[in-house]
């Protein structure tokens, strides 16, 4: 990224992204589209590309694309339950519990999380989990041995991998620029 | 230090109020606007619940109470001069009844119910009566 470079963005709500979007949440699940593809993926999202006089008004077409096709959207009060409890539990109660607590089979959690998401159940607790253990390790300044513990990873060395893998670098010290300072 | 309140986290503060209302007679001292936290008339220790959307908030995990799960080993006791009446009233306004008030061999009456959310509420004499 070039000095002086800004950017706005907007974080949806989990269960959200697929009907904001006006595509299925799976297809772009992963992934980091960028420049055509972004627009050949979702043409909507043409019309925030016209050029503004400044961030503040790129920041207005933004929440105004936003919440107007927010509009109307609802999730199903049930998916939205087990994705709240994904959040509650910081990912770590098993998918089977979450859908015994749902009246419902893992498949069905499964099924309904993926739609809603693009993301495994298992995959959207990894990422809840891994968050957590941000805050923990990075706003409430928790030691490692203990941030690894209460986050419930299996060790240190597993929270290290975890780390590593989902973030690219080490629960020692967090980059400066992780999320470009946006809340985790 | 004091202790000054006991917080549980329930699924839905309003009707976790109106429940201990009606099943306790407690009274309700305070609910925020979110409708995510509310504290009980219960003295200087006040027995408060808050919205399990909260738990993420303060960085905290929970396991969520639920009536099917296996009870969270904790209970909330509730002293009162007529437990038979007073286990009545709390099945009545919908708790889960598990034991109907009985004498202990030191003289108290106790008897156990569970909450909406699934926590053990003790329903007792007190000691000595």
């Amino acid at each position: 990224m070039a000095a002086g470079t800004g950017y706005v963005g907007v974080r949806l709500r989990p269960g959200t992204a697929g009907e904001v979007l006006g595509i299925e949440a799976r297809t772009i699940a992963q992934r980091a589209l960028v420049g055509d593809a972004a627009l050949t993926t979702i043409p909507e999202i043409q019309a925030l590309c016209l050029s503004v006089p400044n961030v503040d008004a790129l920041v207005e077409r933004l929440t105004d694309f936003v919440a107007g096709r927010m509009h109307g959207i609802s999730v199903d009060p049930s998916t939205e339950s087990m994705i709240n409890m994904l959040h509650v539990t910081g990912g770590r109660l098993p998918v089977g519990d979450i859908g015994r607590l749902h009246g419902v089979d893992v498949r069905t959690v499964q099924r309904r999380i993926v739609s809603a998401t693009g993301l495994t159940p298992k995959q959207m607790a990894m990422i809840v989990q891994f968050h957590r253990a941000l805050r923990l390790r990075f706003y409430d300044r928790l030691d490692i041995v203990s941030t690894a513990i209460e986050a419930g990873y299996a060790d240190q060395a597993h929270m290290s991998r975890v780390f590593r893998h989902m973030g690219g670098f080490s629960p020692a010290r967090l980059p400066d620029l992780v999320l470009a300072g946006f809340p985790i | 230090m004091k202790l000054r309140y006991t917080i549980i986290y329930v699924a839905d503060v309003p009707a976790t109020v109106d429940f201990y209302e009606r099943a306790f007679g407690l009274r309700c001292r305070f609910v925020h606007e979110s409708n995510l936290y509310a504290e009980m008339e219960t003295g200087e220790t006040a027995l408060a619940f808050a919205g399990e959307p909260m738990a993420e908030m303060n960085d905290l995990a929970i396991r969520p109470n639920r009536r099917t799960e296996i009870a969270a080993g904790f209970e909330i006791a509730f002293v009162t001069d007529d437990p038979h009446a007073a286990y009545a009233q709390a099945i009545s306004a919908g708790a889960a009844g598990i034991k109907p008030p009985a004498e202990k061999p030191w003289g108290q009456v106790v008897g156990y119910v569970r909450d909406l959310d699934g926590c053990l509420i003790e329903i007792c004499s007190s000691i000595g009566d």
